[in-house]
């Protein structure tokens, strides 16, 4: 007999664990249905050397065409894409990231862990482009400030406008002397600098900061291995009451029952599955009366390695020590003033940047005894940038259900159509010019500049598809992350950005999800849900 | 050893905390040839020799086994990476070629574009094979994460 839950959430990530923490917490029973198996964390991995693995490190041959981020030492965590394929126009690759385990993709994060600020929430307003989200910054402040805590989140508090300060654990670590260099080249030009922001702690996961603290009050059972097919709705009551899922292993069907179903399945799965949630009364998806479930997808444009250059003074037969090491951020410096568009692009991009290591040795012209040679001379010699950029949400970039492909379990698979645009390629290429300028400027010698983006969804931020906003006719979700037509489904994860800035999305995902959890606790208290 | 020894030994169970020594196959067997034919190997480990050679008291690629456990890897390896290295040795390429700057657009011609890939190969092999890693304490050590039921 199928039991009904206050509140069925799918997914065990950020955005699912949030809300189970949350809720829970709030005294409102709820079920997780985690599309891939539980982990004990502890049992499942163990230290081994690279040596040892099959393939010395260079993974299993062909596995992952499409993750550039998975190594063989920890290959089995990710989605595998023989059994959760997906399609995309010929010319126009997408590399869509998966972890299917408890926890999702928080277990391998990079755990940057940035504040959007009202550039973002308000960036309509900032330069006429799209629209703005349902909600300013101030909305979600006082969530940012309760969830940084969790994640002990260090960093560095500068009052810079662009980039909210938070509650941060102080990062107080000097810069070396060749990434102050840099930053001085960087602040004569007016541009600011910060140390990064990174969650921080063994594992700076749900697994181990939300999940625990949920099942620890009672109230939270978690159903691992259950791929939610489809969010069923009663038809006399046009609100959705449970989800149909499949068991992972036995790929026998289910169905469970809920009052309320939240999503939390990470962007294009819970678009996915409002699509695939199709019924006389939403031919076109759940939820779907705008049209703009499965559009307006955007990431973050990632140039990796935009600048690779060499501090000559670190060269090991120079004789100094302690000439490299450490990293910085660098804010959004472009057009942040209203109604500007310099350099042929709007909105702006960021850098991450670290010094110390050597370089990439494909970087170093030799072979044999004078690369080795050189490679040893240089091995703390490296200073290096990687842009990350905002990438605006168009319509045309979308999502749709692919008419013929379909996963193991059977369910339909996506069809993911992105391509970067004239803004996103003058973004990419002006900042190699400044990133080049600024090396030039610091006195390190380059080796390489380029502008070439990685595909659409390599940088793991894919927004959109399931927007928020003031306007039901343009939007899915209204400011507290609900369905405008369907009051008792919620959507949190990335799916509901409306823009996405170049800053790391996870801690706004986290913070939404608190607010939308919070807000929806205290409607089911007054039984209005 | 008299036999009744020998099964006892066999027999006996480790005592809690003692582990039974393991020895990997690179350490005492010549691997067998899964990809490439004998003369193509020659060619291989040659042009190994001279792109990563010993130095220092560190093993280089022949030393390494990276010519032997590129052969192992291609031969798993997709159609396209197969052809690279097949043509590529075929056309006894010039290493001066390793001596243009890197560029990020990957060269149109085969020859450049099939020394590229050996020289990171070969080197990313190298560097993570037993004998390099014996050589730096704490060297190539990571988490590895298991299958899933």
């Amino acid at each position: 007999m199928a039991k009904t839950f206050p509140v069925l959430i799918v997914g065990s990530g950020a955005a699912g664990g949030m809300a189970a923490a949350t809720l829970t917490r709030l005294g409102i029973e709820c079920c997780i249905l985690e599309a891939g198996p539980m982990a004990d964390i502890e049992k499942q991995r163990e230290l081994r050397p690279v040596h040892d693995l099959p393939f010395r490190g260079f993974g299993t041959p062909g596995r992952f065409p499409h993750v550039t981020q998975a190594s063989e030492f920890d290959e089995n965590m990710w989605a595998d894409e023989r059994e959760n394929p997906y399609s995309h126009p010929k010319d126009d690759p997408y590399y869509w990231v998966r972890i299917r385990m408890a926890g999702g993709r928080m277990n391998r994060w990079g755990r940057a862990s940035w504040r959007l600020s009202d550039l973002e929430f308000k960036a309509a307003d900032h330069d006429g482009f799209g629209e703005n989200w349902p909600v300013s910054y101030a909305d979600l402040a006082p969530f940012y400030d309760r969830v940084e805590p969790v994640f002990k989140v260090q960093g560095r508090n500068e009052g810079i406008p662009q980039l909210p300060d938070g509650k941060l654990i102080p990062d107080e670590s000097p810069d070396s002397p060749a990434n102050r260099r840099f930053i001085d080249a960087a602040t004569r030009r007016g541009i600011r600098i910060t140390k990064p922001r990174r969650s921080t702690g063994t594992l700076a996961s749900s697994l181990n900061l939300l999940l625990p603290d949920a099942i620890a009050t009672g109230k939270l059972t978690i159903v691992p291995n259950a791929i939610a097919r489809e969010v069923t709705l009663d038809p006399k009551t046009g609100l959705v009451n449970g989800i149909s899922f499949i068991d992972r292993k036995s790929k026998r069907d289910y169905w469970v029952g809920g009052r309320v179903v939240m999503l939390g399945a990470s962007t294009l799965e819970s678009s996915r599955l409002l699509l695939n949630s199709k019924s006389p009364r939403w031919p076109q998806g759940l939820g779907n009366a705008s049209g703009t479930l499965g559009r307006y997808l955007f990431d973050q444009i990632y140039v990796k390695n935009v600048v690779q250059a060499i501090v000559p003074e670190a060269r090991v037969s120079r004789g100094q020590k302690g000439v490299t090491g450490g990293a910085g951020y660098i804010c959004r410096f472009r057009n942040l003033k209203p109604g500007q568009k310099e350099n042929g692009f709007l909105r702006g991009y960021t850098y991450d940047f670290g010094s110390g290591g050597g370089p990439n040795p494909r970087y170093i012209p030799h072979y044999g005894a004078a690369l080795l040679k050189e490679l040893a001379d240089l091995q703390s010699a490296s200073f290096s940038l990687t842009t990350m950029g905002e990438v605006l949400p168009r319509a045309e970039n979308r999502v749709t259900i692919d008419p013929v492909l379909k996963d193991a379990w059977g369910i339909p698979a996506l069809h993911i159509e992105h391509r970067y645009t004239a803004n996103e390629h003058a973004m990419a290429k002006d900042s190699m010019e400044v990133a080049s300028e600024l090396c030039r400027e610091a006195g390190f010698e380059i080796l390489e500049a380029h502008a070439q983006m990685v595909p659409p969804g390599e940088s793991i931020h894919e927004l959109g598809t399931c927007r928020m906003g003031a306007d039901p006719k343009k939007s899915m979700l209204n400011q507290w992350n609900q369905s405008h037509e369907i009051k008792n489904l919620f959507v949190t994860d990335g799916s509901s950005f409306v823009s996405g800035g170049a800053q790391n999305p996870t801690l706004t995902i986290l913070a939404l999800t608190l607010r939308a959890s919070e807000y929806l606790a205290e409607k089911m208290k007054h039984g209005e849900l | 050893m008299k036999r009744r020894d020998a099964i006892a030994t066999l027999a006996a169970v480790p005592a809690a905390g003692q582990d039974l020594v393991a020895t990997h196959p690179e350490a005492v067997a010549q691997p067998a040839l899964h990809f490439f034919n004998a003369a193509e190997m020659a060619a291989l480990k040659q042009l190994a020799a001279q792109v990563v050679p010993a130095l220092d008291g560190r093993p280089g690629a022949v030393e390494a086994g990276a010519p032997e456990f590129l052969d192992f890897l291609l031969s798993r390896s997709p159609a396209a990476d197969q052809q690279l290295y097949r043509q590529g040795l075929a056309a006894k390429p010039a290493l001066d070629l390793l001596s243009q700057p890197w560029t990020y657009a990957e060269p149109k011609q085969l020859a450049p574009r099939f020394l590229r890939r050996l020289k990171e190969d070969l080197l990313r092999a190298t560097f993570n094979s037993r004998e390099w890693t014996a050589t730096r304490r704490g060297a190539g050590v990571g988490y590895y994460w298991k299958a899933f039921d």
